[in-house]
């Protein structure tokens, strides 16, 4: 018989041995040694047997505690195959995956957006989560809410949800607390200030401030979303975020074709296209081909430094590309493939080597010349890096994908390879200088000193204001100044700047009579008069004293009021579904500091699906 | 005055909200009004693909207040697939996804009846899809697209002036994810544009020349598909068992033997995550992306079962690496579609055309992989390990010029693995 204290037993060996390990970030390969060979031989047993196990349970009465007791011998943390997370880490690499296992949420709210976001969350693994609500789990929540069942009406909200969104991922803990966000003191909020997210969901302007103004200070981002009806809004709040890889879709290919390093000069002087059979020729790499022409155009103008600038000069490369082909001796009658790429890519990759207007103005910032953040650290070093190279970045040392016979082609990405190396290494050296003057440890590896260099002509910094409703009311207005469109669009058509001000007037309407508009069984039109009133209201607040408000209420149509009347708070699943997936990512995107966040206000509208980004 | 919302107590409220409730946004033929959610209830949707996609879209569909749903899905279970497809648990490995999908949905969302189909999308007669009054796909393969693309269109009658039977179009709503990258699109079969109309928007399966592959390798993936296409029908390892990628022995044998090419042709990179993304040809996947073209595609199948709202006209992107975007474009039809002609179409051919070319532009044109073709007396090109007599004869005659086999106004059959039914050209030599 397997009692119940096996089980209990097993589980308590398997937090000890746990606690004493890492968290788990990568595949476990078989082997590695005698021991964790004998160890993975040993587990797929269990599995072997737990699998035998199933199919007894159910033509046979056998104890349901041996399937339990072997389950837990299979999938514990120190067996997790974590195959789990191979489709993602293709994505984000394994420093992503690692960051997100170290992310903590907290989330404010535990209705279906803030499900819906928690989930994708969960998923992908982060460290924890915490759930803060009041709320009791009613009948509209069964009806939109996925993590919640028709058992759960009146239970905590909070501890219903959790149950549910912890099944999704056993490696990542969750926690709640039944508190109302509302009633939080100034104390309870700087004890969240202590997670490394905050994600505040259709909570109330109040909150929101309240919030905001302890985590902007302390630079721990912050998340506000909200959905009503078939809208959605997602406000990304912190003063500064940095971006080390911004996965830049076709970037430009560092090639130095201005400024080749001594190996490639070493390689383009050994390289004769002349003195090449027709084999030899039809597989040399554009790289090559490129640096001849430049050698010609150079010749041809008579300037050892001349540069093709201007599109007129890049066609003249081409030109002189087609002239190295030697077509009487092709074969056949198409070009040789080498030769069309090498055309192809002329416009991209005759660019002189320089630093983009964004790094450059990381690079001059005053964080840089005092920062003790890991991302300022490198950033100064790479800035002694560029006084120390003509001004040139580190090589990203890939080298694109082109037509060669293996040798030159791997001689040139080795070559690449190994100069990006030393580039890092030189960058790591500046680092440590940097981090011995501002009295800070080796707090970066030499690995993330080099993933940092591939992409250093890519970092980003996003700044962002202290969110502000007044502030951001008056600008939203403005924009709603601005609009010009026919009649037909705007009666067929809300823009997203009117959805941005009709939500906030739902949130006033909401504070000032205890419920939202379309709510509470009040006919649709009634609601609409006093919506409107709170339009007009937040319209005069953020207008000079005697502007006529006539020309912006116009972009507020009745029809649209009447719409956000018509949702009555809805909180409608696919709504919560999409802007939550959205949020999630965006947090993701905030813990890895990989990809570009929204910067930083993004509505959704799903009468048209369509969506817009504004900086508040 | 006091007032009672007659809806405060009520599971549905939120949808109802919209549902019974007057708009400006609406299309035409809105009425507010329970029918509506009734409607909502009582339509029989399919969803196909349990995976990233079908997860999502069963979870939307039982919230939205379908609640009469079947769903379609050949494949099991896979650890991989935990970090999206959210209703799967690690006890659920190796079980199908169809039917763990469906015993969850039931299971959470009380009232909502969801069917499982644990087979091949192609096990399905007509009669099968003809039951429902939408499809929606969440799907991660092109020939799967097309073969119900080609179903639906085929269901379409006719009237007897010849316009569309409207009571035979069933609507079909198509999903696909990449990374962080997705689409979503409403189509209306031989109404509107449909997945063959617009095949040009798939990218070209990407296939490494053999020749670079065996004698010019200069990628880690070169190396890889050297082993699996050269070494592993040569050397015949595991007895002579077929490559499965899934099987980690194999996934092993094969990563061994690339590193030994990459060494020898110093290239680096080679190593088991490239190694089974190369085999299996794996496409990255996330959690929020598959949320967010799910919830888009179950949206718009919420507005054609209620009206409550226009849907979108008809195809939306969704890119997620800057910021996030969304934008609706509206895709045309293509008049020459072999799928909404009922597969015969003319076909413009020189005169100076081997079927070698012939050959060569309908596999670009229709995104071929081996097609057959054949006339009303013989067939002209067929590479089937089932007719091998006919390999050598098929070879020899793509040097022949068409007008020596065909005469003008003749008919050539075209059939392919990724067509849904054959295309019936008829040559028109100009």
């Amino acid at each position: 018989m397997f009692d119940v204290a096996m089980v209990e037993w097993i589980n308590a060996e398997i937090d000890r041995y746990g606690d004493d390990l890492p968290a788990i970030r990568q595949f476990i390969l078989s082997g590695g040694g005698v021991t964790s060979a004998n160890l993975q031989y040993a587990r797929a047993i269990c599995r072997r047997a737990e699998r035998s196990v199933v199919p007894l349970m159910r033509e046979e009465n056998i104890d349901p505690m041996a399937l339990k007791f072997l389950n837990r011998m299979v999938t514990s943390k120190l067996f997790d195959p974590s195959n789990r997370y191979d489709r993602q880490v293709r994505l984000w690499g394994e420093e992503g995956q690692a960051s997100i296992g170290s992310t903590s949420a907290c989330v404010l709210g535990s209705d279906s957006l803030a499900t819906e976001t928690l989930k994708s969350l969960v998923l992908a693994g982060v460290q924890s989560f915490y759930i803060v609500d009041d709320a009791r789990v009613e009948q509209a929540d069964i009806g939109q809410n996925f993590f919640l069942h028709m058992d759960d009406i009146g239970r905590s909200r909070a501890e219903a949800t959790l149950e549910k969104l912890t099944e999704l991922n056993p490696s990542v803990l969750g926690s709640s607390s039944c508190q109302s966000s509302t009633a939080l003191t100034q104390e309870d909020v700087e004890k969240l200030a202590t997670f490394s997210v905050v994600v505040a969901v259709n909570q109330t302007e109040e909150v929101d401030a309240k919030f905001a103004q302890v985590l902007y200070d302390i630079s721990v981002p912050f998340v506000c979303i909200k959905s009503c009806g078939l809208i959605g809004t997602i406000r990304i709040c912190i003063k500064e975020h940095t971006i080390a890889n911004s996965h830049e879709e076709n970037p430009r290919p560092d090639l130095r074709l201005d400024a080749p390093f001594k190996k490639l000069t070493e390689m383009i002087a050994e390289t004769d296209l002349n003195d090449m059979t027709i084999e030899q020729l039809r597989h040399t790499p554009y790289i090559l081909l490129h640096f001849k022409a430049l050698e010609e155009f150079r010749k041809q103008r008579n300037d050892e430094n001349a540069f093709p600038t201007t599109t007129s000069d890049r066609k003249e490369i081409q030109n002189i590309l087609l002239s190295f082909r030697r077509s009487k001796e092709d074969s056949g009658t198409k070009d040789s493939e080498n030769f069309d790429e090498a055309r192809a890519a002329v416009m991209r990759a005759f660019q002189k080597t320089t630093i983009g207007a964004s790094v450059k103005s990381i690079l001059t910032s005053s964080q840089c010349s005092t920062s003790t953040q890991p991302f300022w650290l490198i950033c100064e070093a790479l800035r002694r890096f560029v006084d120390a190279n003509n001004g040139l970045l580190p090589l990203r040392g890939t080298l694109p994908d082109m037509t060669s016979d293996s040798s030159r082609y791997t001689r040139l990405a080795t070559m690449f390879h190994e100069k990006a190396l030393a580039d890092a290494q030189e960058v790591l050296r500046f680092t440590r200088e940097v981090e011995k003057e501002r009295g800070v440890g080796d707090v970066i590896s030499e690995e993330v000193c080099y993933r940092f260099c591939k992409n250093a002509d890519r970092i980003r910094v996003q700044n962002g204001d202290l969110l502000d409703y007044s502030r951001e009311t008056k600008e939203i207005v403005d924009k709603l100044r601005e609009i010009t469109v026919d009649e037909q669009t705007r009666a067929e058509k809300v823009d997203s700047a009117t959805w941005i001000l009709l939500m906030r007037a739902a949130g006033r309407f909401k504070k000032e009579k205890g419920r939202f508009p379309g709510t509470n069984g009040v006919p649709v039109s009634i609601d609409a008069q006093d919506l409107r009133k709170r339009v007009e209201a937040l319209i005069k607040e953020s207008v000079k004293e005697n502007e006529d408000i006539e020309p912006i209420l116009h972009n507020v149509t009745d029809s649209a009021i009447a719409e956000m009347c018509r949702f009555g708070a809805a909180e409608l699943h696919v709504i919560s579904s999409y802007v939550g997936g959205i949020a999630s990512q965006e947090i993701i995107k905030l813990a890895t500091n990989q990809y570009v966040p929204i910067d930083n206000t993004f509505v959704f509208d799903g009468h048209t699906q369509e969506s817009a980004t504004f900086k508040l | 005055m006091v007032s009672v919302d007659p809806l405060a107590t009520e599971r549905w409220r939120s949808v109802r909200r919209l549902t019974d409730r007057d708009t400006a946004y609406k299309v035409p033929w809105f009425n507010p009004g329970p029918k509506n959610f009734e409607a909502v209830q009582n339509v029989k949707v399919l969803v196909i693909g349990a995976g990233g996609l079908g997860c999502e879209l069963l979870k939307n569909l039982a919230l939205s207040g379908f609640r009469s749903i079947d769903v379609i899905d050949m494949d099991t279970i896979d650890v991989s697939n935990l970090n999206r497809q959210f209703l799967f648990r690690e006890a659920d490995v190796g079980k199908s996804k169809a039917e763990v999908a469906a015993a969850f949905v039931e299971q959470r969302v009380s009232g909502c009846h969801v069917t499982a189909h644990n087979c091949r999308i192609e096990d399905k007669d007509p009669d099968f899809y003809r039951k429902f009054s939408m499809i929606i796909c969440g799907l991660d393969s092109i020939p799967a697209r097309r073969w119900i693309n080609g179903m639906l269109c085929d269901l379409v009658l006719e009237n007897a002036d010849g316009t569309p039977d409207m009571s035979t179009i069933i609507p079909m709503i198509d999903g696909g994810t990449e990374g962080f990258k997705g689409n979503a699109r409403v189509i209306y079969p031989k109404m509107s544009a449909c997945i063959d109309c617009t095949i040009d928007l798939y990218p070209p399966q990407v296939n490494f020349p053999l020749c670079t592959i065996a004698h010019t390798p200069r990628l880690p993936e070169h190396c890889v598909e050297y082993i699996k296409v050269v070494v592993w029908p040569e050397q015949k390892p595991f007895e002579g068992a077929a490559l499965d990628a899934d099987d980690p022995e194999h996934v092993e044998w094969v990563l061994q033997g690339a590193l030994l090419r990459a060494e020898k042709y110093n290239i680096r990179g080679v190593d088991r995550r490239l190694t089974s993304g190369v085999l299996k040809r794996i496409i990255p996947a996330v959690a929020s992306t598959n949320a967010v073209i799910a919830a888009s595609c179950a949206l718009e199948a919420l507005k054609l079962a209620t009206n409550i709202a226009k849907p979108i006209d008809n195809y939306l992107n969704f890119t997620q690496i800057h910021g996030a975007y969304t934008s609706v474009v509206s895709m045309s039809k293509d008049e020459n579609c072999h799928v909404c002609n009922g597969g015969r179409l003319p076909i413009e051919v020189s005169s100076t055309y081997t079927l070698e070319d012939l050959i060569n532009r309908l596999m670009e044109r229709y995104h071929l992989k081996n097609p057959t073709l054949e006339t009303a007396q013989r067939k002209l090109f067929c590479i089937s390990l089932l007719f091998p007599q006919l390999e050598e004869e098929s070879k020899a005659n793509l040097h022949l010029f068409l007008k020596d086999i065909v005469a003008d106004g003749d008919e050539i059959l075209v059939s392919d693995e990724v067509l849904a039914r054959a295309i019936t050209l008829r040559i028109n030599f100009v």
